[in-house]
């Protein structure tokens, strides 16, 4: 072995969206940080879709502002549409969407490494990891040298041993044109790791010149983006246009004629894709009576050739994929860039590590992204920043963050990763929480500010701004505590086709109404409490977050009660040293499940599958005796 | 837990063996059983401490309706280490149904599975090896209380929660996919599906609860009302079907004034029997009045037994409003030709053919009016599908479903409070179907047991 290269506190394997934000944070929580990563010049690449946020994704990012991380920030500055996704269902579900240019993106976020102090990035390879008994001491490196650390963030993404498949010609590789990471694997199975593997998908990449724009519909963002970050001052994103086109009964017929070269359908993947983002072949087998499917064709930057055509993710040969498309109207003519693909890869199921994402068997070992088998930029990029966290935590000895599910979608994230099987790559949705009322894009930061503040993931600047902004909020809904007289408020009402009052009633109440909007009360008052310096965003969302606070008064209390049963159940603490195994009361499968997974409290013990509500009792009868 | 909460619950399977017993936990185990055991305003002194004493149990009216032996233990020195009360009485479910609804009706409360066994490990009264014996029967327990569950919900009942069930988690699937997957509207008839789909189910859990009104009549009594024109038969009949010599009969007409009531069972379905005062103009203000009262019972009553006799078979008006079931009865059949007795029948073919007097057709009155009320003999063999439980997760489910629907008719819909409401209805449900349901920890804690151990 080579002698000790450098010293690091932390060394966070893999540049990804979760490898920048766990060094990021830790470096401005002042630990010293080494991210290794196998090309610089791939720092924080967006390797599949030209989009951040989304569906539940949306909030997560807002969730990941107030507790400090970079994504919102970047992508507010680099974002070239921005879309407010189910304006028009209900306020909680509301998810904000942004188009972003790619190259832009990872050339800012480079910067921002490259200028964070604490943190120093070295082009190479983690193949191994060194410990002593059980406690993490270091990495190797490709070329054998070892680096000493306290901790490690492994982030390593698809690259485990990823194999990429176009019809069946495999490609070892990490992403199309890199090297795939060797020996992570190995390492931790040697220490008793469980491993499984996963699939995900890409689509082909179109030549601009080669579409016919004037066949496809265009797509706009919203005229009054909302950004991510509240960090954000100064926000006037373009809004360019994406577009829109329909695949044909022609082209499902091609697909449809070609299954048996796709490697999914032949059986050559063995790894599990996942069920809510299928591939074009897999629509079209499985919901063959859809005639058609939206595909969007994005641009992957400002003024870009290459475009991404969003929705038909595929690993049929190449030749395939260009006829089915070329049956399309608008890309008869397309030709493109590289090929859709599959990748499979190696994944470490997250039942083994803690709710901090710290692994259980290895001290100081932590597991962010993919490698825990989620998918998407920014369920890897929450996951990085809490591990980076508490990585730092640990090596600074001070109190480890962990977020409950009634308390951020990043909770829900990571105690469903502990808790459940993995039997594809994980995604979010609003659904996977049971509090999603609690839980909106525009009550983050009352959510998540005082936890960041603790923890020193907030700046004092920020805090005070989100603090006055919070209090605006309170000082408005108290306002609408005042009682208004029928002369007042009919004319507006009846001007909206709503019942007139006979008696004075509270502004609060006639809010109650659906169809009434707090606008209707915005009065000079109101407006004084808004111009106290706030961003237009910021003093739309507080009237937004006032209204639904209002509105859904009876639903929040609610959840709120739910919340404050379950957390009787979440403080109930399993011992760490238990072998369930001779726990004769118990289930035979619970035995099993109980063993591997080693809950740390009864609450996530309750969410293992296979563990019955009897075995939680014996399992309570049995520890409260110890 | 509540402190001060006293919890009530049979420590025996419904249903089972000769024997039953009730068993009272918490401090006010002991001021809940002595009402039973008093008639209102006698003066009683509650039996010593572990020792079992027979008693007398009375209803809320003072009526009597059971012998039983009840055992007091007083805290701490008892199971769960609170005081306990054990009632044991005759393994009939609608005795052991009685004295747990009177003792709700004094202030106790059901308990949830397990409860007693929860309090016990509360209040520290289990050691590391009780408590391994305790754990490695819970299994035995569960499972035991699983093939209950089965066994009570097996058939038409278990089915229709199964439909319901079906029907809320499809419903649940259309709202999450609109909220979660598609970001265009993809399902343009949401609201319309949803109204075809739930719709039916709040018909469905109408019946569920509506059956539950049977499992009360089985608990509380029917009330059964004898009407008809004066000197028709009816003290006649109230005689012969409570084989007492209990009313008055006479020739004259107009002889009931007072209604008259007897208490009686069918099949071990508990029934109150009253015959009134026969429907005629009133020829003085005693009968006036008595047929006043009559008009009260038949707006109170579950059941009308309407009497006719033969000869001149002239039947009565009954109020718009009422609500009861009504069988309609010839009487003095014995008095007919048979030629008479057919044009009669042909005439009025859902009328049943009875003679008080000669007590022919009383057994088929019988079972006329067991039918009648709904109680069926499946269902009286299986009590314990109708628990407070059960109806307690109907009706909740109920609410969840109507808050669902009421939310469906406004504009815009808010289908995450949609939601919301379809998953506490779901919610409702799992408690019945037995499933497990992030709920506080310590109901969930002891769920596999059989309720009162
Ligand atoms: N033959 C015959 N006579 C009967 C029968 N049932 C009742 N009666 C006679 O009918 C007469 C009236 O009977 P009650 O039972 O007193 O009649 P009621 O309907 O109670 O009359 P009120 O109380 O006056 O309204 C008595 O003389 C009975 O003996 C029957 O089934 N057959
Ligand atoms: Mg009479």
């Amino acid at each position: 072995m080579k002698p000790i290269a450098k010293d690091f506190d932390l060394i966070v394997a893999g540049g990804g969206h979760a490898g920048v934000e766990a060094a990021l944070i830790a470096a401005k929580l002042g630990v010293r940080v080494g991210l290794i990563t196998m090309d610089i010049n791939t720092i924080a690449r967006m390797s599949c879709n030209p989009a951040i946020g989304g569906l539940a994704k949306g909030q997560m990012v807002r969730e990941l502002d107030v507790l400090g991380g970079t994504m919102p920030r970047i992508a507010d500055q680099t974002g070239i549409q921005f879309k407010m996704l189910n304006r028009s269902k209900g306020r909680s579900v509301w998810s904000p969407r942004a188009q972003i240019d790619k190259r832009q993106y990872e050339t800012l976020l480079q910067k921002t490494v490259a200028d964070q102090p604490n943190l120093s990035t070295i082009q190479e390879e983690v193949v191994d990891i060194v410990d002593d008994h059980y406690r993490i001491r270091g990495v190797v490196l490709r070329d054998g040298s070892v680096l000493s650390c306290r901790a490690v963030v492994l982030t390593c993404g698809t690259f485990l041993n990823g194999l990429i498949h176009i019809g069946n010609r495999k490609v070892c590789a990490g992403r199309m044109g890199e090297v795939r990471a060797e020996g992570i694997t190995e390492a931790l199975r040697a220490r008793g790791y469980r491993t499984g593997r996963l699939k995900t998908g890409t689509p082909p990449r179109l030549i601009k010149q080669t579409i016919d724009w004037s066949r496809t519909r265009v797509v706009t963002g919203d005229e009054t983006p909302i950004p991510f970050s509240y960090r954000t001052k100064w926000f006037s994103p373009p809004n360019l246009p994406c577009h829109s086109v329909k695949t044909t009964p022609e082209c499902h017929e091609i697909i449809r004629s070609n299954l048996r070269f796709s490697p999914l359908f032949s059986g050559d993947i063995s790894g599990v894709g996942p069920r809510y983002c299928p591939s074009i072949e897999d629509k079209i087998f499985r919901f063959s009576h859809h005639k058609s499917h939206l595909l969007f064709l994005e641009p992957e930057w400002t003024n870009s050739d290459q475009i991404y055509t969003n929705g038909f993710s595929t690993s049929l040969p190449e030749k395939v994929q260009l006829q089915a498309l070329r049956k399309i109207p608008g890309l008869e003519r397309v030709a493109f860039f590289r090929p859709g693909y599959a990748i499979e890869y190696d994944f470490i199921p997250p039942a083994q590590h803690r709710a901090t994402l710290e692994s259980k068997s290895v001290a100081g070992l932590f597991f962010a992204g993919q490698i825990n088998g989620t998918s998407g930029y920014e369920e890897a990029a929450v996951q990085g920043l809490v591990a980076g966290v508490n990585a730092s935590k640990i090596i600074l000895n001070q109190e480890t963050l962990t977020i409950g599910r009634d308390e951020a979608y990043i909770g829900v994230l990571i105690d469903d990763l502990i808790t459940k099987d993995t039997l594809e790559p994980y995604r979010m949705f609003t659904s996977r929480a049971e509090y999603r009322l609690l839980l909106r894009f525009s009550n983050a930061d009352a959510r998540l500010l005082e936890k960041a503040r603790k923890h020193d993931l907030v700046d004092d600047r920020l805090y005070d701004r989100l603090q006055k902004k919070l209090s605006a909020t309170e000082k408005v809904i108290a306002s609408l505590d005042r009682s208004l007289s029928p002369q007042e408020i009919n004319p507006l009402l009846s001007q909206h086709n709503e019942r007139v009052i006979r008696q004075k009633q509270l502004a609060k109440e006639l809010l109650k109404r659906p169809s009434v909007s707090i606008h209707f009360f915005v009065d000079e008052s109101t407006k004084e409490i808004l111009t106290n310096g706030f961003e237009p965003f910021i003093a739309d969302e507080i009237l937004l977050e006032a209204e639904t606070q209002i509105k859904y008064a009876g639903y929040i209390k609610r959840q709120r009660d739910q919340v404050e049963k379950m957390k009787q159940q979440e403080t109930y603490r399993l011992p760490d040293q238990i072998d369930y195994t001779t726990l004769s009361g118990l289930s035979i499968e619970a035995r099993e499940k109980l063993q591997s997974v080693r809950p740390e409290t009864l609450g996530q013990a309750m969410r293992i599958s296979g563990v019955s509500p009897a075995d939680i009792s014996v399992l309570s009868i049995l520890l409260s005796n110890r | 837990m509540t402190p001060g909460d006293t919890i009530v619950a049979p420590a025996t399977p419904f249903g089972v063996g000769g024997l039953a017993i009730v068993r009272l936990s918490g401090p006010s185990s002991e001021q809940i059983t002595s009402l039973l055991l008093q008639k209102p305003g006698a003066t009683f002194s509650f039996p010593e401490p572990r020792r079992a004493t027979l008693v007398t149990l009375y209803d809320q009216k003072g009526t009597p309706f059971e012998e039983a032996m009840v055992t007091f233990f007083k805290a701490p020195h008892s199971y769960t280490g609170e005081d306990i009360v054990e009632i044991s009485c005759h393994g009939n479910p609608v005795v052991v149904q009685k004295i747990v609804s009177a003792c709700c009706a004094h202030g106790a409360r059901i308990a949830d599975p397990g409860e007693f066994t929860r309090r016990a490990f509360l209040n520290g009264k289990m050691d590391l090896i009780q408590a391994e014996s305790v754990s490695s029967f819970i299994h035995a327990q569960s499972e035991a209380s699983a093939a209950f569950n089965f066994r009570l919900l097996k058939g038409s009942l278990s089915k229709k929660f199964q439909t319901i069930k079906t029907g809320i988690v499809k419903a649940l699937s259309f709202v999450e996919f609109e909220l979660d997957i598609s970001e265009e509207d993809l399902l343009p008839n949401l609201r319309s599906d949803l109204f075809l789909l739930l719709n039916p189910l709040l018909k469905e859990i109408d019946e569920l609860i509506g059956s539950y009104r049977q499992g009360h009549l089985l608990t509380d009594g029917a009330l059964v009302v004898i009407v008809g024109k004066t000197n028709v038969g009816k003290s006649t009949l109230l005689n012969a079907l409570s084989e007492k010599d209990r009313a008055i009969t006479s020739r004259h007409p107009g002889t009931t004034r007072d209604p008259i009531d007897v208490s009686l069972f069918i099949d071990g379905v508990p029934i109150k029997l009253v015959d009134t005062a026969g429907l005629r103009k009133a020829k003085s203000e005693i009968e006036h009045e008595g047929i006043k009262r009559t008009h009260r019972y038949i707006y109170d009553a579950d059941l009308l037994i309407l009497l006719k006799d033969t000869p001149g078979a002239v039947g009565i008006d009954l109020p718009d409003k009422n609500r009861a079931a009504v069988i309609r009865v010839f009487n003095k059949s014995d008095l007919l030709s048979a030629e008479q007795r057919r044009q009669l029948q042909r005439k009025y073919p859902d009328h049943l053919f009875i003679s008080a007097k000669t007590n022919t057709g009383i057994e088929t009155l019988k079972s006329a009016i067991k039918t009648t009320l709904g109680i069926s003999d499946a269902l009286s063999s299986t009590v314990a599908i109708t628990t407070a439980r059960q109806h307690a997760a109907a009706v909740n489910c109920k609410r969840g479903l109507e808050r669902a629907l009421c939310l469906l008719d406004q504009q815009p819909a808010a289908y995450e409070l949609v939601a919301l409401e379809l998953r506490e209805a779901l919610t409702a449900i799992d408690t019945v179907l037995g499933k497990t349901t992030p709920d506080d920890i310590l109901n969930l804690i002891f769920n596999s047991f059989c309720v009162g151990k």
